[in-house]
């Protein structure tokens, strides 16, 4: 009964989106689904304030952001026992990541939290809380290890 | 590591929860977990200072509700617990995945009082920002 077929995870290369990353590859071997994990590069906030970089700089930058993704990509290879795939995007995150699920037609999105201890974990991390909120799909927000204490 | 082995579901029994009930029973199902249903009968905290009492006759029919639910979930996954709480929802839950030691919350994003289908329920938006270990929120398969 269970039909998860396309995973997509998002990833940030923080503590919370390698749980998120154990979890997806961890479901996609079970379930024998196809997994992609999608990084979204921030785009500035501010309209008309784009900074100009030198073309160099920011190939740079999307080099180490393509490296660090591929490694992403490898450990999840070894946990889902198959290929995965990953997408590169570059804008809001959350309205990348709902707009990937929804083109790709994925099952179901897996995603981390910012969340950090004392005031700062009442904070979920705008990203998750919004692909929750947007998202058709059932959204798995994975967390670090229990944090039981207080 | 990954591997989810104690799965609260979260139910208000309305058909909209139902997608997510269902999914968790797959989950449970196919992977061999330790399910858990928990439902909360939500009383204002003024209820217990009453004269009369005002709980015991709701929560009579949510446990009624809730041991009717578990005989159709215990077809498909035999080891299946219920809960049934009094209270806030999104602290019961978060209480019970403690009692329970759960490892995943599975509940739907939907409303109590059936808002249009894009907007979030407080319960899931309180749990999915508050809880210590991973949730899978669910949309309800109402058509909008």
């Amino acid at each position: 009964m269970l039909n998860w077929v396309k995973i997509l995870c998002a990833v940030d290369f923080s503590e919370s989106s390698r749980q998120a990353l154990e979890h997806a590859a961890d479901l996609a071997r079970r379930f024998g689904a196809e997994l992609t994990l999608i990084h979204v590069r921030e785009a500035p906030r501010v309209a008309g304030s784009e900074i100009v970089s030198p073309p160099e700089l920011l190939q740079e930058e999307v080099r180490e952001l393509e490296n660090k993704l591929d490694e992403w990509r490898i450990r999840a290879e070894q946990t889902a026992s198959r290929p995965v795939r990953t997408v590169l995007a570059r804008g809001s995150p959350p309205l990348e990541i709902v707009r990937a699920a929804e083109s790709g037609t994925f099952d179901l999105v897996v995603t981390g939290t910012k969340a950090r201890k004392g005031l700062g974990r009442m904070l979920l991390g705008s990203v998750a809380e919004r692909v929750v909120r947007e998202a058709q799909c059932p959204v798995l927000v994975a967390r670090r290890p229990p944090d039981w204490g207080d | 590591m990954g591997t989810f082995k104690h799965i609260l579901a979260a139910t208000d029994f309305s058909e909209a929860s139902r997608p997510a009930l269902d999914l968790a029973v797959s989950i449970a199902r196919d992977s061999g977990a330790d399910l858990t249903v928990v439902h909360t009968c939500e009383v204002p905290p003024y209820a217990d200072i009453t004269l009369v009492d005002l709980v015991t006759p709701l929560a009579d029919v949510a446990q009624t509700k809730l041991d009717a639910l578990l005989v159709a979930v215990r077809n498909v996954c035999p080891r299946t617990t219920g809960v049934l709480k009094v209270g806030v929802a999104w602290e019961q839950i978060l209480a019970v995945a403690g009692e329970a030691t759960s490892d995943l919350i599975i509940l739907g994003t939907h409303g109590r009082r059936g808002v249009a289908h894009a907007l979030m329920g407080s319960v899931a938006e309180r749990v999915v920002r508050l809880s210590p270990i991973p949730v899978l929120t669910v949309r309800s398969r109402v058509a909008g």
